[in-house]
């Protein structure tokens, strides 16, 4: 299946796993959070039955087997035959993580480690209460293709058949789907007799090679029932015709069940396919079970399996009649219709709003020049013309934004695997998961946003030993929250360890000459050290009750975004890192001013004031530094030109402006700026992507006119700001 | 006179354009389709075939596959064709 269209049909397959791997990982969070009720688990049991349905129509054997396992242990918590206390969540949760990894591995043509699914399905077998070593003295034993020797312990096979008339439309084809292929699926599911009409064919000379004129019935015997059949067609069902038809059951036997998906929660869920017909199937174990399946069949007892037979099927029903069960898991995620677009159109549509954005901001300019009179046409239908490309631009942009959810929930994973590594219970809360961050930023937070997660686990949370002897809960929370805040979003990672250990941290520091012996440091700042490169490896780390793996890294990473990073701890109760983050990579909000005959931009987000030098309290400290006294507190003055080496710094600032910026890290600094032309959003263009990063600048833009303005990097200026060591005075804060 | 064409061994949708080329340029005499290497027959390859032997009928001149592969015969049975109607004598890859 590969080249094109196929490709196409595979990507919108694996497109497709990614909600429901999310769908079951959110399943599994509301049990664990008891937020859960009855309908719960039928999700969780259909995301992973419709995986397995997918992957068998590509041939993805590995993955179906394992679907297969891990759906027959859920059933047995559906059917109520075992609870899902928490042991058995874990494991579903491992389950769900490495169903994961072979729905990746699928899709990336790699290999997944067959230990893992071998130690999974051991666990798995303890769960559901299997045992192959007894397996193989059981009569019905009937061996099947998968690789953990389930087996069969199902009623015999019910007489029960279906009549399908299929005709592709040419999309079908155009989408790189093949009836040859759906046909061997549907083979898979029983015996198939395959009927061709091939009358409407002409002769070569009149035929259109891309239109197929062949239509089908396709009559199975088969034990799936009609919704697994109807999970053959799923990704064709637009663009072809198919009708299926329930043939009669053979006299004596009970009429094959089709489940009712519409209607109360206690019924239910269609069972997996023939191939491996482990389960019993809901409702339709027929009088004259076995003994053996006596235990499965109990399990549906809730199902009414004594209830009255259940209504013959619709003579003929049409695919679409059928998709309920997915069409609710959409109205419960609350998603309404929505289509695939290519991420290349999305950024090719922003690229250009922004060059619109560009082109209007020289309008502008190019009427300012004309001087024409306040109120004229021109400028009022310019004016109309911002505001449209504001609204288009912010359309785009929400195009873009994405829920945090699904990393919130690759981060759970983290926390599992970190817990399961570390030996820790840790319950792991998020918060704000359906808040939107542009598609980019989220897919280059994960790495960082991973870092950090794993040290809270690591290096945050105490032992429970520890925890215990401490009076604390001997399960560790770490909370991973976001909300939007100030046009930027923000991320804090929580955990309710111990604390940083800043004694420790300060020697750390001094022992690796990062910090001056004598430097007496702030709280603030020595939690700030971890984020210094060479601060620690993992091996000196571990030895410390504090953190510091990895953290200088995640830091250039989120700086790299246009993020921030702060730090917080108190001993005893934890520690929290916020991360700051703009909205999107592609706009920005700034100031734009001049500076040494240069026009540039700094991002609103970081101004807090502006102030007229005149009207302020500066001071001087030593030879060159001067400070500004603003609130209670001393901020270092910086001039922008001097530290772009435009310029010395101006002695006298009268003509100037001061810019109060402050950072993620409550540190601040006055920058001295020539003069404040506008605040405007500009579109931010990358300097590393079109030419090289450089200290203190975060990207570049295109002014009005067409000139470049360079966008400055307020948290590397303020890094680089030396603090005046006049120790009468208090330091800014 | 006629003419042998050995079939490619992938006949998915995309390959049917450039084998209805083929065959049209072969028109007009008797064929001979080698089918040993086929390891994929789609249902509009199949549909191809089949209208080419209707044309080759109404042409009045002979049009057989030979030796066709375990696959082909596979897609046949698969897509409800008889091997036959695409001109198929023998159904084993052993010439008869």
């Amino acid at each position: 299946m590969k080249g094109g269209g196929a490709d196409d049909f595979r990507d919108s397959f694996f497109e497709e796993c990614e909600e429901l791997l999310e769908a079951m990982h959110d399943g599994f969070d509301q049990i664990a959070n008891e937020t859960h009720d009855s309908e719960t688990i039928h999700a969780v049991f259909r995301a992973v039955h419709s995986i397995k349905g997918g992957a068998g129509a590509f041939g993805l054997d590995g993955l179906v087997g394992f679907a297969h396992h891990f759906e027959t242990a859920l059933e047995k918590v559906r059917s109520g035959e075992i609870e899902a206390d928490y042991e058995v969540l874990e494991l579903f949760k491992h389950c769900g993580d490495h169903l994961s990894d072979l729905v990746a591995a699928a899709r990336d043509d790699e290999e997944v480690a067959q230990e893992t699914a071998a130690a999974l399905g051991e666990k798995l077998n303890e769960v559901i209460g299997f045992d192959p070593s007894e397996a193989e003295e059981l009569p019905d034993f009937e061996p099947t293709t998968l690789d953990f020797g389930m087996l069969d312990l199902s009623a015999p096979p019910l007489p029960a058949g279906y009549v399908i008339a299929f005709t592709a439309h040419p999309e079908l084809f155009g989408s790189g789907n093949e009836p040859l292929l759906l046909f061997r699926s549907l083979e898979k599911l029983g015996t198939l007799d395959v009927t061709c009409d091939s009358s409407e064919v002409p002769p070569l000379e009149e035929l259109d090679p891309a239109t197929c004129l062949l239509s089908w019935t396709l009559r199975i015997e088969t034990e799936v029932d009609e919704v697994t059949l109807e999970e053959v067609f799923e990704f064709v069902e637009d663009c072809c015709e198919i009708t299926i038809t329930a043939l009669e059951p053979a006299e004596g036997a009970e009429p094959y069940s089709l489940p009712d998906l519409g209607a109360e929660e206690s019924v239910p869920f269609p069972e997996p396919p023939a191939e491996t017909p482990d389960i019993a199937e809901d409702g339709d174990a027929p009088a004259g079970a076995s003994e053996d399946s006596g235990d499965l069949g109990a399990n549906h007892g809730e199902a009414s399996a004594d209830a009255a037979p259940p209504p013959a099927k619709a003579p003929a029903k049409q695919v679409k009649d059928t998709k309920e069960p997915k069409e609710k898991q959409e109205k419960q995620r609350g998603g309404g219709a929505t289509i695939r677009v290519d991420l290349e159109r999305v950024d090719k549509l922003i690229n250009l709003v922004g060059e619109l954005v560009i082109k209007e901001a020289m309008l502008s300019q190019s009427i300012a020049v004309l001087d024409l009179p306040s109120e004229n046409d021109v400028s009022t239908g310019l004016e109309s013309l911002k505001q449209l490309a504001g609204e288009i631009q912010e359309g785009v942009m929400a195009i873009r934004a994405q829920p945090v959810k699904p990393m919130f929930q690759r981060m759970a994973r983290i926390v599992r695997e970190a817990a399961s590594a570390t030996g820790k219970r840790v319950h792991f809360v998020t918060r704000g998961e359906y808040t939107e961050v542009d598609k980019t930023v989220i897919e280059r937070l994960v790495d960082p946003l991973t870092h950090m997660i794993r040290n809270a686990v690591d290096h945050g949370l105490e032992d429970t030993e520890t925890r215990i002897a401490n009076g604390k809960n001997p399960e560790g929370t770490v909370i991973l929250s976001a909300a939007h805040r100030s046009g930027r979003v923000v991320i804090d990672v929580s955990d309710d360890g111990g604390g940083i250990n800043r004694p420790r941290v300060l020697e750390i520091a001094r022992d690796k000459g990062l910090v001056a012996e004598d430097a007496e440091l702030q709280p603030s700042e020595i939690d700030n050290l971890l984020f210094m490169p060479g601060f620690s490896s993992k091996a000196e780390v571990s030895e410390l009750s504090g953190r510091g793996v990895g953290l200088d890294v995640a830091r250039s990473e989120i700086q790299a975004l246009g993020g921030r990073v702060a730090i917080t701890s108190t001993a005893g109760e934890g520690t929290t890192f916020a991360i700051s983050l703009p909205l999107t990579l592609a706009v920005m909000e700034g100031m734009v001013i001049d500076v040494a005959g240069q026009t540039m931009v700094v991002p609103i987000t970081a101004i807090q004031e502006t102030l007229q030098p005149r009207t302020v309290a500066i001071h001087r400290i030593g030879a060159q530094g001067r400070v500004l006294k603003n609130r209670d507190s001393l901020v270092p003055i910086v001039d922008l030109g001097a530290s772009f080496q435009f310029r010395d710094e101006p002695e006298d600032l009268g003509d100037q402006v001061l810019l109060l910026i402050e950072t993620e890290n409550d540190r601040r600094c006055a920058l001295i700026v020539d003069n404040i032309q506008d605040q405007r959003q500009v579109v931010i263009k990358s300097l590393e992507t079109n030419y090289r990063r450089i200290d203190g600048i975060a990207a570049a833009t295109i002014l009005g006119d067409g000139r470049i303005a360079l966008i400055i990097d307020p948290d590397s200026i303020v890094r680089d700001v030396s603090i005046p060591s006049d120790p009468t005075m208090q330091l800014m804060r | 006179m006629s003419s042998t064409l050995t079939l490619a061994p992938r006949l998915d949708s995309p390959a049917a354009d450039a084998l209805a080329r083929e065959l049209a340029e072969a028109r007009g005499a008797a064929i001979r389709l080698d089918a040993g290497a086929v390891t994929f027959c789609g249902a509009l390859t199949l549909q191809l075939l089949l209208s080419a032997r209707r044309q080759w009928q109404a042409d009045g001149h002979p049009f057989e596959m030979d030796a066709p592969s375990q696959d082909m015969t596979d897609a046949c049975r698969l897509l409800g064709v008889s091997p036959e109607d695409i001109g198929i004598l023998h159904e084993t890859g052993e010439p008869q």
